[in-house]
């Protein structure tokens, strides 16, 4: 092999190599991105036309959801909210034929929480106010009342924190409960998150 | 056209330019001239044709942004509902959590209740944690046994924590007892 041609099967190579470096390859890549945003952008153009599309459905389930809670007091107003409470507690007990025979506020609140998208935790939309309730009744009157005051038009979490079983010496085979019951007023830190106009 | 010459009396860069001017070159007796020539030629046709694909892509992309800022205007109302149903959806679901609370109670009571023997009855009860702890009476050591036994049905483990008899003279027998439940 002559000079001329080793050289020349040198420069091939260089050629190749720097061809395939210096030009294809970048040029392909670019490809690559490129193709790979048009694919981004037609799939949320598709997501977005979709959305658009299902207009009617997310206005009939917004108002699904506004019906579910129609006949629940919700608002940023922890006093007004006792106070409709205590009004519906009252029905409960002269309704279900037991009697209230104490009401504590406390001064402990739990904020609304509102963890990180994405974690497993769930939200708290709602802060609440705690009271302690006390009712006195029949076994099987306590237990109507348990359920009745949950479902009231505030919404409230309810658990027993204890029971005394009360014997009345007039009537000693019919005793009675006194339950004092932890009772969690819930309320909105932000009304307008509930009340904002539909846009 | 076709030129006949030595390559040796050529460089190489002139025999590239030839190819490049779509001249037909015969060259005598080197291969790797002609591999050379043919490398150049690949290289650059590659590159052309990526080149048309990259300059029509990128057209495309530019359109597609038009028409993605004309669905991000047809969606926004839509989109600000999503949120307005994800915010609602958030306090019917805390809402609906709230009403079964009571009904978990009293649930939980009823079931306490069914579980409590003939002879036997619960005279205090409080919530510790998770753990429901009361005392009670019952009229035999035996009846409260029954009891333990019921409990553990109903929670994961009742654990006795007194017994003690309370009997007065001439009264019937009554044993109290302390329990504690630790419920699911």
């Amino acid at each position: 092999m002559s000079r001329t041609d080793r050289s020349l099967w040198i420069l091939t190579c260089a050629a190749i190599v720097l061809g395939a470096m210096l030009v294809v390859r970048p040029l392909v890549q670019k490809l690559g991105d490129v193709d790979a945003q048009r694919d981004r952008t037609n799939a949320t153009i598709e997501r977005n036309l979709a959305l658009a599309r299902d207009r009617v459905s997310l206005d009939h389930q917004l108002e699904t959801f506004r019906r579910r809670l129609s006949h629940n007091e919700i608002s940023d107003d922890p006093s007004a909210l006792q106070a409709t409470f205590i009004r519906d507690a009252t029905n409960v007990a002269r309704v279900g034929d037991v009697r209230i025979t104490g009401f504590d506020g406390r001064p402990e609140t739990r904020a609304a929480t509102f963890p990180p998208p994405h974690t497993t935790e769930a939200p708290h939309v709602f802060a609440a106010t705690a009271v302690e309730l006390t009712i006195e009744g029949h076994y099987a009157a306590v237990i109507a009342a348990l359920r009745c005051l949950s479902h009231g038009r505030v919404p409230v979490r309810v658990a027993v924190a204890s029971i005394d079983r009360v014997v009345d010496p007039q009537h000693p085979g019919e005793p009675l409960l006194d339950a004092r019951l932890s009772v969690e007023i819930m309320h909105l830190p932000q009304p307008e998150t509930l009340h904002a106009p539909n846009s | 056209m076709t030129i006949a010459f030595d390559h040796r009396a050529l460089r190489p860069l002139d025999a590239a330019l030839f190819a490049l001017r779509g001249m037909r070159l015969r060259v005598q007796g080197s291969r790797a001239f002609v591999a050379l020539i043919g490398s150049l030629v690949v290289t650059a046709s590659t590159g052309s044709i990526l080149g048309v694909r990259l300059t029509a892509a990128t057209d495309d992309v530019r359109a597609q942004l038009v028409r993605l800022a004309e669905s991000e205007v047809r969606a926004a109302p839509a989109k600000s509902l999503v949120h307005r149903i994800d915010e609602i959806r958030g306090v019917a679901a805390e809402v609906a959590q709230a009403e079964r609370s009571g009904d978990q109670a009293a649930d939980e009571l009823a079931r306490l209740g069914n579980a409590v023997p003939a002879h036997v009855w619960i005279a205090r009860l409080r919530r510790d944690g998770r753990a429901l702890v009361f005392d009670g009476g019952a009229r035999s050591v035996d009846a409260v046994g029954r009891a333990i036994q019921s409990f553990n049905t109903f929670g994961t483990a009742a654990q006795l924590l007194g017994l003690k008899d309370a009997a007065r003279p001439g009264a019937a027998a009554e044993i109290r007892y302390s329990v504690r439940l630790q419920t699911p």
